[in-house]
């Protein structure tokens, strides 16, 4: 027994040895090839600012995609044509001609790309909750800023779902299965959202000292402070304003923006934040395309710009440009290439001067102070489209009204704004209608997965 | 833990029966009885006990057993015989070859511990080296169990040179991932990868729009490595109920690859080789061109129509068509195999050392497989406590595969062979510069000449076993083993594309190329205690094992491309546009096992076992998942009231295991990818998330079966039921995109059952001094069915979209049926339901004839019933105008073919992949002793001569190529989709081997 007692001793001993700690250990991994959120739980003040860049990149994103917010939200505002050698639901889906469906590319390209800018805003705001090297001035700072964005982005969705409405409460960033995202809610209750987010924003900005806790990159020139970036913020809340029908409360945003009623140029116009572009690794500017290319998804100037167009408005003769070739598909021709950026890095303009001199107009009008309105679409008139200053009828809103979504029409072409404008005004049924059959679409239907997870209303 | 496992093993080791006999030396030799030749190796073991020895090289052997006991000899591919001692003290032997099933070798069921056939409570396929590649030479390992194991679906990819294989067991047991059993050589759990190197990148053939490594790269897996000749056994677990003991890793099966060992006595030198030939199987060539088909392809265009007529009438009038087919998948390629193996060795060192070198070329020019594998297998006993045995493997291994596969950039030669009417002329002029491809981005024939798709890999396997014998005594043994071993290896590939091919010429950047390194490093180390012993008079033979386990794996796969080059010039430093890339991953695994076997007489057979997992691939890398396991086999013939002779067998079994399945790694992992802006850098969430509480997919089989062994196994029927459910299979989970997150990348999506029945027959009825036949008829089928669903009617993105055939999670449908267009808005997945892409039922059935002393002739029947293919290739050909029934009209309703079938419904394309084949024949004749010895005098111990074929001829309706096809490699779902595939090989082989 006792050769048996020792073998057992030795083979515990063998057993054990061969077990010593690190064998029984497994690590917990981390992504070694991306940022892991596990490296976000206490941010850096470095990690703040990647993480506020970021937010800043995937806003400029959301304008990419392969179904691109400008050229979705043009082609159903007949602004542009996309027509695509290799894909017919560009004009023939989106023209009416056959039904949309909800899992295209066209109904989640746009919606992924700004329901992740959304994602990354918040998800910055609750890192910078947890840093413990920020103080709770940069905290107001970052949170003023990731609410702006997030306001913006849930807008952006809000245009394309319309009626649809959209969701307002999205859960854990990292994590939606727990909460899971809230319902839907109709489109003037997330109006009311978005403003209500953009007014929380401006007080966090109020209240964040003078400089924040992250640089933004140098298309927020300008607005980089957490005082001039609340003046984007005003100009977004104006735009929200005028879709809310809050007349006052656009003029009163306004004044806290940063409105120059006074433009004397172009570049004056031209002020407001926007997004850069550059050579690789940077990205090139989604929208810019080769004059006379033949690559197959091209988008081509919708005929309605050009014909009524006013003579000699600069504005045309600066955006549009004809075609040696034109190209015919689905029965439609697009003559012109959309020159709106002249080159590949020209910048894209988040909300500019521009578009707040014409939101002070359309709520001027509204509230029935027409000399006011004529005046800056004057400005804009001349200044913009070097035409002779408005000789319409002066006391007329109806005559004003159709002035200022012109002005918006030729100032803002090709930006997303010419469908919502018409829809807000009950007007989709005045937009052109290129072939029998077609039809406007009122807003794009909601994405097949949000469905399936029952989220509509 | 630990505390338990101590208890456990002191009292294991504490139930000690000791039962004590007068013992006899007995002393014999083994021979052969149809070659009277010595048999070395085989096991001589006291019936009921481990008491067993191994004859040494001339067949001789010597045990120490009681007077009264019973000897068992076995040998693998002999039939096993028992003999009463008697109180004799010599015992000599001659042995016969067994039929096909070989119910008394012994297969490995514990991580460390092997129980005979006959005692086997599950359905382990056995593979054998004669087997595997005795009758002929298929290319690689995996290759060469086509047809072979009851139970398996195993597909060949692609015909590209150096294979690539998909091997699935017992029908569908994950959703992602590559699904592939574990392979385990030796002990070490070995590298099966089949990693890509970017062909399929937007920079070569853009069959997908990932930038760095795709899957729809036609690569090949790295079981590819292994020289099949240095094979003695392989053994397949093919369900959770066999494979339990190997836990979370096993949900897939395992493959345990044995590699043959020195036996004791004369040192035997073996050569041999091989010249093979290989043609495409089938290509199913061209047609000629009428004014209606280039009115249908061309009409469109009227300009184009003119110019295309021109030169269709310029073409046939000269008499310059061309089958470009034939030109690029019609040439023939040469194998030359050449094998040396030394193996013998004495009492207490035992060696087996071989080299293989495989060198062959491809049936397109420029393309070829080459191995170089040396291998060097060492047993020490270093006294009688101490056993050492180590498997030393270095493999160098070459392939050109050139581009095959999806395409959109006009690279990949069968796609765009497609679209080449027989009258456009692709030839090169004087100077060797190739004309542009009218119809695609660039001339097959360039690139078939100029582009290059090399892959060079070094690796290494080292394996290594340490046994100590604690306990050595008649009734009760304890081992304590500590095995391990590495798997090392680095993959080089090269991919170019010339500047001034034609797809280059136009580009921003022209000229590619990208050089490639996966460096890929596996760890494994065991420790068990494994203690036989004997219980209540020596009726109880038990066997308890305890061991740990750990698995680690590293993997750096990393790229640096350059785009735009300088001419000739393959450095990516020079290009305009340099790139490179990273991917580093790391996991490691530990395991706890424990298992009882208790065999009462060999008339009941019960085990036990539970295994306990933990992997850092996990949401919760502590926590320990438990895989148990049960099992029970009853030998009713083995019962003295069991009253029919001829019946030597009969076992009624039934088993149940649990095993998992790991989510791919980086499945848990929430991160940020890098995004410039304004020379700034910035992190973004990504779309697609990881799951930081994603827990292992598990399955739960139960098998049940009955052998049959009828007069001494000359008629053997083994027949198997299994029902495996998985349970929480892992897949990707689309919700909804206004999270800013549209897909989780693991998610317990629901569950699905496998169900099945194995049938192998195996007879012997002739078996003489100048004429044997032997042989086994299989089936097999398996049925898969989702049972619960978690989520949302699931589509899995696999294939090209529902023109062409794509699949849904669904409750009650397999996960790998078809669907597709034409709409079916009241279905809940909106398609049409079409067939299945796995097979019925499968069926094979293999011969070997011994005739006239010398001659062997034995062959390998395979039917494939079923198992739907979605087949673009016709597609392709049919848009092109180049089918070869084009302008037939095979239903009469008026529209040919070629316009009919690029129709939208998907009808078209999903295929019937039946299809029944010659998978091997062979013809041997070995020399007499006479002959041989006025040949080569007494140096020459065996020699023979023999001729072979692989995949002699297929029958099937299948319009394609072969309907062995995977575009997309080894992917559980959408893996039968046939785009531009490399064609299917037949090969032809001459043998020469020489035993001295």
């Amino acid at each position: 027994m006792k050769r048996i007692r020792v073998s057992i001793y030795a083979a515990c001993l063998l057993l054990l040895s061969g077990t010593s700690c690190s064998y029984f250990e497994v690590d917990d991994s981390q992504d070694p090839n991306r940022a892991a959120i596990e490296s976000i739980q206490n941010p850096s003040r470095s990690q703040i600012n990647q993480l506020a860049v970021g937010v800043v990149a995937q806003m400029r994103n959301a304008y990419g995609s392969n179904a691109p917010y400008n050229q979705v939200t043009g082609v159903l505002g007949r602004e542009v044509y996309v027509l695509a050698t290799n894909e017919s639901k560009w004009y023939n889906d989106l023209l009416g001609a056959r039904p949309l469906d909800d899992i295209s590319f066209y109904s989640v390209g746009a919606f992924n790309q700004i329901s992740l800018a959304r994602r990354a805003a918040q998800n910055l705001q609750e890192a910078s909750q947890r840093s413990t090297f920020l103080s709770e001035e940069e905290k107001k700072g970052v949170s003023g800023f990731a609410n702006t964005v997030q306001a913006w982005a849930m807008l952006h969705l809000l245009n394309l779902m319309g009626e649809n409405g959209i969701r307002i409460e999205y859960g854990n960033p990292n994590d939606p299965r727990n909460p899971g995202p809230g319902p839907f809610v109709p489109y003037d209750e997330a109006l009311a959202e978005i403003r209500e987010r953009l007014d929380l924003a401006a007080t966090e900005l109020n209240d964040a000292g003078t400089a924040f806790a992250f640089t933004l990159p140098g298309g927020f020139s300008g607005f980089n402070t957490p005082t001039t970036f609340r003046q984007f913020n005003r100009g977004l809340t104006a735009r929200v304003a005028v879709y809310q029908e809050d007349w006052a409360g656009a003029l009163a945003a306004l004044n806290e923006s940063f409105l120059n009623l006074n433009a004397a140029t172009p570049a004056d116009l031209a002020v407001g934040p926007r997004h850069t572009f550059g050579a690789a690794p940077d990205v090139f500017n989604y929208y810019y395309q080769n004059r006379n290319a033949n690559s197959p998804t091209l988008a081509f100037v919708h005929p309605s710009f050009l014909a009524n167009a006013e003579p000699g408005d600069r504005r045309v003769e600066e955006k549009t440009e004809p075609r040696t070739t034109p190209r015919t598909l689905g029965d439609l021709t697009g003559t012109h290439d959309p020159t709106l950026y002249a080159t590949n890095t020209t910048p894209i303009s988040i909300i500019r001067n521009e578009e707040l001199i014409l939101i002070y107009a359309e709520a001027k009008i509204q509230l029935g102070q027409y000399e006011d309105a004529i005046s800056a679409l004057n400005t804009i008139r001349t200044v913009a489209g070097d035409l002779a200053p408005y000789a319409g009828p002066r006391a007329s809103k109806d005559a004003l009204i159709n002035e200022m979504l012109k002005q918006r029409q030729y100032s803002l072409w090709y930006e997303g704004h010419r469908w919502v404008d018409m829809r807000r005004y009950n007007r989709l049924n005045q937009l052109p209608l290129d072939r029998t059959g077609d039809q406007v679409w009122a807003q794009l239907r909601v994405p097949f997965n949000e469905t399936a997870w029952g989220g509509t209303l | 833990m630990k505390k338990s496992l101590l208890i456990t093993m002191t009292a294991l080791v504490c139930l000690i029966g000791q039962a004590w006999a007068q013992n006899v030396a007995v002393t014999g030799v083994v021979t052969s009885a149809e070659e009277g030749t010595p048999l070395p190796g085989v096991s001589v073991v006291q019936k009921g006990t481990s008491n067993g020895a191994s004859t040494d090289g001339s067949g001789r052997y010597t045990i120490s057993v009681p007077g009264n006991a019973t000897l068992v000899f076995t040998y693998i591919g002999m039939a096993t015989q028992e003999v009463p001692v008697g109180n004799r003290t010599t015992i000599n032997l001659a042995m016969r070859s067994g039929g096909a099933q070989q119910l008394e070798e012994v297969v490995v069921t514990g991580l460390a511990s092997s129980i005979k056939r006959s005692n086997l409570a599950n359905a382990v396929a056995t593979v054998s080296a004669e087997e595997l590649v005795g009758r002929t030479r298929p290319q690689t390992v995996d290759a060469a169990l086509q047809g072979k194991v009851a139970g398996a679906v195993i597909s060949q990819n692609s015909g590209a040179p150096g294979g690539g294989i998909s091997m699935q067991l017992r029908g569908v047991s994950t959703l992602t991932g590559a699904s592939q059993p574990l392979i385990i050589i030796d002990g070490v759990y070995a590298n099966n990868e089949q990693l890509g190197n970017g062909s399929g990148s937007p920079a070569f053939t853009g069959a997908s729009s990932t930038t760095h490594r795709t899957t729809q790269d036609q690569t090949v897996n790295r079981l590819s490595d292994i020289s099949p000749a240095d094979i003695e056994t392989i053994e397949i677990l093919k369900g959770s109920s066999a494979a339990a003991i190997y836990g979370a890793r096993a949900n897939a099966g395992v493959v345990i690859i044995t590699t043959k060992r020195g036996r004791q006595g004369r040192t035997t030198v073996n050569l041999a080789q091989d010249v093979g030939f290989v043609t495409a199987t089938h290509l199913p060539g061209t047609s000629n061109w009428d004014e209606a088909r280039l009115q249908a392809i061309y009409g469109s265009n009227p300009a184009r129509l003119a110019e295309e007529t021109a030169l269709w009438q310029a073409a046939t009038a000269s008499g310059n068509l061309h089958d470009y087919e034939k030109e690029v998948f019609g040439n023939t390629g040469t194998v030359y195999n050449t094998r040396l193996s030394v193996s013998g060795g004495n009492e207490k060192t035992k060696f087996y050392l071989a080299a293989a070198r495989n060198d062959e070329t491809g049936i397109v020019k420029r393309t070829g497989f080459e191995r170089n594998s040396i291998r060097a297998n060492i047993d020490h006993q270093i006294s009688r406590r101490f056993d050492l045995s180590l498997s030393s493997n270095y493999i160098r291994s070459s392939n050109q595969r050139g581009f095959t596969g999806n395409d959109n950039n006009g690279i990949a030669l069968s796609y765009n062979l497609a679209y080449t009417p027989n009258y456009h002329q692709l030839h090169p002029n004087e100077q060797g510069i190739f004309p542009d491809a009218r119809n695609t981005g660039d001339n097959p024939l360039a690139i078939v000449e100029r582009a290059v798709n090399d892959e060079q890999t070094n690796r290494f396997i080292q394996a290594g076993t340490f046994d100590i014998n604690l306990i050595n005594e008649e009734n009760s043994q304890l081992r304590f083993s500590i095995s391990g071993g590495i798997d090392y290896s680095n993959t080089e590939n090269q991919l170019y594309l010339p500047v001034d091919l034609q797809s280059q010429r136009d580009l921003a950047n022209p000229g590619a190329v990208r050089n490639s390194r996966s460096r890929v490093f596996n760890t494994n180390l065991q420790t068990a205690l494994v203690y036989n012993y004997n219980l209540l008079d020596n009726r109880f033979h038990m066997t308890t094992q305890v061991g740990t386990s750990r698995l680690t794996n590293e993997t750096d796969l990393s790229h640096e491309q350059g785009l735009g080059l300088i001419a000739e010039q393959r450095n990516p430093n020079n290009a305009q546009v340099p790139s490179r890339y990273q991917r580093l991953t790391s996991y490691q695994d530990v395991g706890i096992f424990g298992q009882q076997e208790v065999n009462f007489e060999d008339k009941i057979i019960g085990t036990l076992g539970i295994r306990f997992d933990k992997s850092s691939l996990l949401g919760d890398h502590e926590k320990f998942y438990t895989f148990p396991k049960a099992s029970l086999a009853v030998n009713l013939a083995n019962f003295g009231f069991w009253p029919v002779e001829q019946i030597n067998q009969v076992k009624l079994r039934a088993a149940y295991g649990e095993t998992g399945g790991m989510p791919v790694y980086g499945a848990t992992f929430v991160s940020f990818d890098p995004h410039i802006i304004g020379g700034m850098i910035g992190i973004v969430p990504t779309l697609i998330i990881g799951n930081e509480a994603i827990e292992p997919e598990r399955a739960q089989e139960l098998e049940m079966g009955i052998d049959l062994g009828f007069f001494d196994n000359k008629l053997t029927l083994e027949a198997t039921y299994y029902n495996k459910e998985v349970k929480d299979l892992i897949g990707i989970f689309q919700i909804p995109n206004s999270t800013g997150i549209t897909q989780i990348e693991a998610f317990p999506l629901g569950d699905l059952r496998n169900r099945g029945v194995e049938l192998s027959l195996g007879y012997t009825p002739i078996q003489t001094e100048n004429f044997s036949w032997s042989g086994s008829v299989q089936y097999w089928h398996n049925r898969t069915k989702v049972t619960k669903i978690n989520v949302p009617v699931q589509e899995f993105r696999t294939g090209f979209g529902a023109a062409y055939g794509t699949n849904f999670f669904m409750l009650g449908e397999s996960p790998t049926r078809w669907y597709g267009n034409p709409r079916v808005p009241e279905h809940p997945t909106g398609y049409t339901r079409y067939e299945e892409a796995q097979p019925d039922f499968q069926m094979s059935f293999a011969n070997t004839l011994t005739f006239l002393k010398n001659f062997d002739l034995s062959f390998l029947l395979h039917w494939k019933e079923g198992g739907y293919i979605s087949n673009l290739n016709m597609l392709l050909r049919d848009e092109g105008g180049t089918t070869h029934d084009w302008s037939e009209d095979d239903n009469g309703d008026g529209v040919v073919n070629g316009e009919e079938r690029t129709g939208a419904s998907a009808r078209y394309r999903i295929q019937d992949g039946s299809y029944l084949r010659l998978r091997e024949v062979a013809l041997y004749y070995s020399l007499p002793s006479v002959v041989r010895q006025s040949l080569f005098k007494g140096y020459v111990q065996n020699a023979r001569i023999g001729v072979s074929a692989n995949n002699l001829f297929t029958v099937t309706d299948y319009e394609g190529f072969d309907p062995e096809v995977s575009n997309f490699g080894n992917t559980p779902l959408g893996a039968q989709v046939d785009v531009g595939s490399f064609p299917n090989t037949k090969r032809v082989f001459f043998h020469l081997s020489f035993d001295f």
